[in-house]
């Protein structure tokens, strides 16, 4: 969880490093450009990630995020706008892409299709063994990505793949991602297909990467409980523009202007909204614990 | 009570034999059910509860190693009966681009139908009635893959519906969508019911499965427990120990329940939640 809701301030959710991990600037992007079916996808997109921090990207399929983070590890290069990550400016022809893709693990819609190795093992290591590391450095790197991720390295490392359920098998992925130790992990969403338990333990992993290792996270989502639960802020992406940004409580707050991207704040914060629109006296909420303390304290003085 | 559509009985299948790894690799483990006509069934279940194994099943596209599947009484393991049951039951994946074959809406539509030898009149009005019925007949010209994800969704939906299936399957066909298209597809299922023909949705998502008529609970290849929706969900505890949850706004009014006994049970909505709390309060003092 998240803790108090107190402690988070909308201005500030965390400290914040000078410099930032991913500087997106006015950024245009246009499909099809010079055919009947030309359709502008980015529409003037400025967005920060900071090191350390979890920045949670929402909206409609087709608002643009998809082809957004692809501007993110160098799969795509601005031709308007700037885009800047982890210092290296990749509208120069002479951007080092190598290293922008060792700085940014892109973890695509269900990453598990990926895996092709027959023991887990060696899938997670993949990455780390093309990056022609040591022996001891990629059994490190291995293990601590497995662990992370939920799955014990002795028990994991040698049982074949084909064997693990879905949920072990999208962890796997995402930990061959994690062993490549990137400076900034990019997540599509990462919870989609699976059931509500492996759902609940990977985002309780994504928790554990953000509160312990501090990494730096972009989360694509359509879940808005996960990207409350997971986020420090939040863009809105509408028609391929920032229709929305800020803490958690700012965006999913402003309930008006999330419903013209398209969208709505989690189920028990519309519960609680809607007791407020109509006069109770109800803390605002957004999570499910928030909303059952501010219905319970409403209950209880009424009483 | 007419006979069921689909039956279901003591229905066994795996993939592999038994080896020292996977002693037992049945997905279906004797799971017996029945799809009545024109219900809303959700089928819910965690990962590798045999979800999909099951939906597979109902139109031969799998058929079971021991016990039987009847699809309006022909048995799947018929040869001379598969295109009759692949007409009457017509199934919806998770992803729609695996299931469109041209580049316009229409003809993608017309696909299916035209195969089983529709005369052109009748295939325009199916067409037609399959493209208003998921909303999508204003985009009739347009190429699929330039549709949105929902929209590639109804599309996919349509046609299916142009063959006139008496049961639609939808297997995990909105996990991919946003809210919108969830929302999109949700009315094109009302749509549907309204007509009478049978939805079964294989869904993760336990707000769908509020939606529904009946659900039903598979866990290791067989029936755990079926029921209305406010039945099954009113046993949080049994949905937990399968790997289940509530929808949330069911949650919410578990948790309120936990604290007050006497707040209503069964809640599955954000307006049936809302009620509740507004009704247990004395009336609302003016702001």
């Amino acid at each position: 969880m998240t803790g108090d809701p107190g402690a988070v301030t909308p201005q500030s959710p965390r400290p914040v490093a000078a410099s930032a991990a991913i500087e997106i600037e006015d950024l245009w992007h246009t499909y099809m450009r010079g055919t009947p079916f030309e359709h502008p996808a980015l529409r003037g997109v400025t967005l920060h990630v900071h090191d350390g921090e979890v920045v949670g990207i929402i909206g409609q399929t087709g608002s643009g995020k998809s082809t957004l983070i692809q501007y993110f590890n160098g799969l795509m290069r601005p031709i308007r706008g700037r885009v800047i990550v982890a210092g290296h400016d990749l509208g120069s022809p002479r951007a080092d892409v190598a290293a922008v893709r060792r700085a940014v693990g892109l973890a695509f819609q269900e990453p598990e299709t990926q895996v092709f190795e027959r023991l887990v093992g060696d899938d997670v290591a993949y990455g780390p063994r093309r990056l022609r590391l040591p022996f001891h450095e990629i059994r490190e790197r291995v293990r601590w990505a497995m662990e992370i991720m939920g799955l014990p390295f002795e028990t994991f490392k040698d049982r074949y793949t084909f064997t693990l359920s879905g949920g072990e098998l999208r962890k796997a992925a995402l930990a061959g991602v994690l062993a490549l130790r990137p400076r900034v992990l990019v997540l599509d969403e990462p919870t989609s297909g699976l059931d509500p338990r492996s759902r609940d333990d990977l985002r309780a992993r994504i928790e554990e990467l953000r509160d312990r290792e501090g990494m730096t996270v972009v989360l694509v989502s359509h879940d808005m409980e996960e990207v409350v639960r997971l986020s420090d802020r939040v863009y809105v992406l509408h028609d391929g523009a920032v229709a929305a940004s800020g803490s958690p409580r700012e965006v999913f707050g402003d309930a008006a202007r999330l419903a013209a991207a398209g969208l709505a704040p989690p189920e028990a914060a519309q519960v609680v909204q809607r007791l407020r629109d109509r006069g109770y006296p109800v803390r605002e909420a957004l999570t499910l614990e928030e909303a059952e303390t501010a219905l319970a304290a409403l209950l209880e003085r009424t009483r | 009570m007419p006979d069921p559509l689909i039956v279901c009985n003591a229905v066994e299948f795996s993939y592999s034999a038994p080896s020292p790894l996977t002693p037992d690799p049945r997905v279906l483990r004797g799971l017996s059910l029945a799809v009545h006509r024109g219900e809303h069934l959700a089928i819910i279940g965690p990962n590798g509860s045999g979800k999909s194994t099951l939906a597979r099943h109902l139109n031969a596209l799998l058929r079971p190693q021991r016990g039987t599947v009847l699809v309006r009484g022909i048995d799947t393991r018929d040869p001379a009966g598969v295109s009759l049951i692949r007409q009457t039951v017509g199934m919806v994946f998770q992803h729609p681009e695996s299931q469109m074959v041209a580049t316009i809406v229409e003809e993608d539509v017309a696909f299916g139908p035209e195969n089983l030898g529709v005369p052109h009149a009748e295939l325009r009005r199916r067409v037609r009635e399959a493209l208003e019925t998921t909303g999508m007949w204003e985009a009739r010209d347009r190429p699929p893959h330039l549709l949105s994800a929902g929209q590639k969704q109804r599309v996919a939906i349509a046609g299916v519906l142009a063959m006139r299936p008496e049961c639609l399957v939808l297997d995990e066909a909105t996990s991919m969508l946003d809210p919108r298209g969830r929302a999109e597809v949700a009315q094109v299922v009302l749509e549907l019911r309204r007509r009478g023909t049978a939805v079964v949705s294989i869904t993760h998502r336990m707000d769908d499965a509020a939606a529904a008529d009946r659900v039903i609970v598979l866990d290791a290849g067989a029936v755990r427990s079926e029921g209305t929706p406010r039945r099954v969900f009113a046993d949080p505890e049994a949905l937990r120990a399968v790997g289940l949850d509530l929808p949330p706004a069911a949650a919410l009014a578990a948790g309120m329940r936990r604290r007050f006994p006497t707040f209503p049970a069964g809640l599955l909505t954000v307006d049936e939640v809302v009620e509740a709390v507004a009704a247990s309060l004395p009336a609302r003092r003016d702001r």
